[in-house]
């Protein structure tokens, strides 16, 4: 009996062994664009956090953006809560980009503090499966009271904003440019656990056939046109 | 069982009119009726009676007011004779619209002599103005039979049938043929047709008048159905002191909306509305009525709506009494009795929380969710519903849809846009105010925006929304 102590406790089970600390990795919102994946640290929309979009002006896909990773969610039990969008939704735009209508709860406040209340309600409750909302600009310490919220539930908060803070504690932060053709560049400013440099263009955003076409043509010359590619 | 019949036979105008039994003639009508049910004895004196025209009656008496039934009015009537007669029996069932069954063989043992209760029910509503005439016998519609052919009595079986001989065959409002085929073989009084042996009566004259028959004498038993008086919430506050802000005031709220909870948890119901009168000394009483989104039982959540609702309220004056009051009750959902929760359960009870908080403190018409109409007017396409509309939608890959629609379409320059993909033609609506005629792209603006415009057909091009 010359075995060590160690070895005894050991061979009892007493030990416990740091191999399986590396925590499950932590899975991201897949936004159903490739590259965006790859470039974003979670493979995805952070799906326990603040997400920070900035976009200049309406019109640059930049809700569109969202359709893929929110379709899969809509269709489950709970709610996607709209916060103060800027204007109505159309309801046909949401069944294009394969999302649940039923599924959609908008609210409007009517000022600065119940927006901030509803999109902490709305986070708060476990019958909300995503938050988006459209505060104009938020200060770096309310984003982090939601940012802690959105970690505690669990849960992605989409913030719109026209003008961005620097060194607010969100999980991303991106901005969107419209490049010409269609083409939505995703700059990535800031992102927990990984690199903030890479820009992702997207161009299958909206549909191409929309860019290809200089201008109108008929029946005619668009069939003799297919001809020419077959 | 012993049943008592009550008889009211002004009920409606004795209820709705206080100058009935004063010296105005009056005479009642159905709503869209021309003859006469019901007139007072002033009318009568001057030879207005019931079954008349009403042209008739004015040329008896120019003076004479007519009172139109509303039918709403006349259960609202025999609802109140009702709940008075709640208190003489525990079982009151009304035969609408002037008359009620009272089961009485149950009071027997605090109303020593029958005759007292009688007395007693009659002094309760004379003293509201209504006049009653009543009966008592072993089954209810022998009871009602005397009553309503004004024989007051209290009747045993045996005694039912001697008082059967007095009554004649007209007492029982026969259809005319049937009467007539009666007095054709000799039957004057309802004794002789209820001595006759019930099938042959069925089967010769009319099944109803034998069905009645049986009914009355106890050959066939026939009971009628109780009425429960509805249940209504009021709760009064005396307060110590005027207060002149509402967040004291909260504390004393608090114990009563428990006490309303209380109320409905006890009767197994829910509540979705409650009204609160802040009462002031001098000013009219300021009313807020709190609704909920969905109804509910619980203290927290009504409390919470309440203190959201009442930051609301700006006082003009200090408040000395609150009341609260609810009247419109539902059933409680059953819940189902699973061991371990069910998820799927408490997240529809969490959606209805959260559903509730943000109504109570955004205003209702400030949360709404989304359905799809049919029309094809890009602006009724979207229908904003307080409640999700259960509806499945096939997902259509059809043409580019905006996400943004913008509530009012502005004019622009089309100079300053790219056409990309079009025309998309909606003409429609020429059927009602609102017609469309417009042909829509989508264009590209210098910084690269898509927006969904239009043109009309006087080539004015305005934007109704991007494509965000």
């Amino acid at each position: 009996m010359n075995k060590s102590g160690l070895e005894q406790a050991i061979n009892r089970g007493q030990i416990w062994r740091g191999r399986h600390f590396s925590s499950a990795p932590i899975k991201g919102l897949d936004t159903g664009f490739p590259s965006l994946n790859q470039a974003l640290a979670d493979g995805g929309w952070p799906a326990d956090g603040v997400t920070e979009i900035g976009y200049r002006s309406p019109g640059m896909g930049e809700v569109s953006l969202l359709f893929p990773a929110l379709a899969p969610l809509s269709h489950q039990e709970q709610w996607i809560l709209w916060v103060a969008p800027p204007y109505p939704l159309y309801a046909p735009a949401l069944i294009n980009g394969g999302l649940s209508l039923y599924n959609n709860l908008i609210t409007q406040p009517q000022s600065r503090r119940d927006l901030l209340w509803s999109i902490e309600e709305s986070l708060k409750s476990s019958s909300s499966a995503a938050v988006l909302a459209w505060p104009g600009s938020m200060r770096p310490e309310h984003v982090r009271r939601l940012q802690i919220i959105a970690a505690q539930q669990q849960k992605p908060c989409f913030l719109f904003q026209d003008r961005q803070y620097a060194n607010s504690p969100s999980s991303l932060r991106v901005r969107l440019n419209m490049l010409s053709q269609g083409v939505l560049c995703v700059e990535i400013l800031k992102q927990r656990r990984g690199w903030a440099t890479s820009k992702v263009a997207i161009d299958s955003l909206h549909p191409l056939s929309l860019f290809r076409r200089s201008s109108f043509h008929t029946e005619a010359e668009s069939d003799a046109r297919r001809e020419r590619t077959r | 069982m012993r049943w008592l019949y009550l008889y009211f036979p002004h009920l409606y105008a004795e209820t709705w009119s206080p100058d009935f039994r004063e010296t105005t003639p009056i005479a009642l009508i159905q709503e869209n009726g021309s003859v006469i049910v019901d007139a007072n004895a002033s009318a009568s004196d001057s030879g207005v009676d019931t079954g008349m025209l009403l042209n008739t009656a004015f040329c008896l008496c120019p003076t004479l007011q007519v009172l139109h039934i509303k039918p709403h009015k006349q259960t609202q009537a025999i609802h109140r004779a009702a709940q008075i007669a709640n208190r003489f029996s525990s079982w009151v069932s009304l035969d609408e619209p002037n008359g009620l069954y009272l089961e009485v063989a149950s009071m027997k043992r605090l109303y020593t002599r029958p005759s007292q209760l009688r007395q007693d029910i009659q002094q309760a509503f004379s003293a509201l103005g209504v006049t009653t005439l009543n009966a008592t016998a072993p089954h209810p519609k022998a009871a009602r039979l005397l009553a309503r052919s004004n024989l007051e009595k209290d009747v045993n079986a045996e005694s039912f049938w001697r008082a059967l001989k007095l009554l004649k065959l007209d007492r029982l409002k026969l259809e005319s043929r049937t009467e007539y085929k009666l007095r054709k073989v000799g039957l004057k009084t309802i004794y002789d047709i209820a001595k006759l042996p019930s099938c042959d009566l069925a089967y010769r004259i009319d099944a109803d008048l034998a069905l009645y028959l049986d009914h009355a004498l106890g050959r066939k038993p026939w009971r009628p159905s109780p009425f429960t008086p509805p249940s209504r919430f009021k709760k009064r506050l005396d307060l110590e002191q005027e207060f002149e802000s509402l967040q004291p005031l909260l504390f004393y709220l608090a114990k009563a909306i428990k006490e309303f909870c209380l109320f409905l948890q006890e009767r197994c119901l829910i509540s979705q509305s409650l009204e609160v009168r802040l009462i002031h000394r001098h000013q009219p009483p300021t009313l807020e009525s709190i609704r909920l989104a969905q109804g509910d039982n619980r203290p927290d959540s009504w409390l919470y709506i309440l203190n959201k609702s009442l930051e609301r309220i700006e006082l003009s004056a200090p408040v000395v009494m609150v009341e609260l009051f609810a009247s419109n009750f539902e059933e409680a959902p059953q819940q189902s009795e699973y061991l371990f929760a069910h998820f799927n359960e408490n997240i529809a009870a969490e959606k209805t929380r959260l559903l509730n908080r943000l109504a109570a403190r955004l205003g209702s018409d400030h949360v709404h969710f989304l359905s799809l109409t049919t029309d094809h007017r890009p602006e009724l396409k979207t229908q904003q519903t307080p409640l999700p509309a259960l509806v499945k939608h096939p997902r259509s890959r059809t043409s580019p849809q905006p996400v943004w629609l913008l509530p009012s379409a502005p004019l622009i320059n089309i100079e300053s846009y790219k056409l990309l993909h079009g025309p998309l033609r909606i003409d429609s609506g020429w059927w009602d105010k609102y017609a469309v005629k417009r042909d829509y792209y989508v264009a590209v603006t210098p910084n690269n925006s898509l927006h969904w415009i239009f043109h009309t057909p006087e080539k004015q091009w305005f934007r109704h929304g991007f494509f965000s």
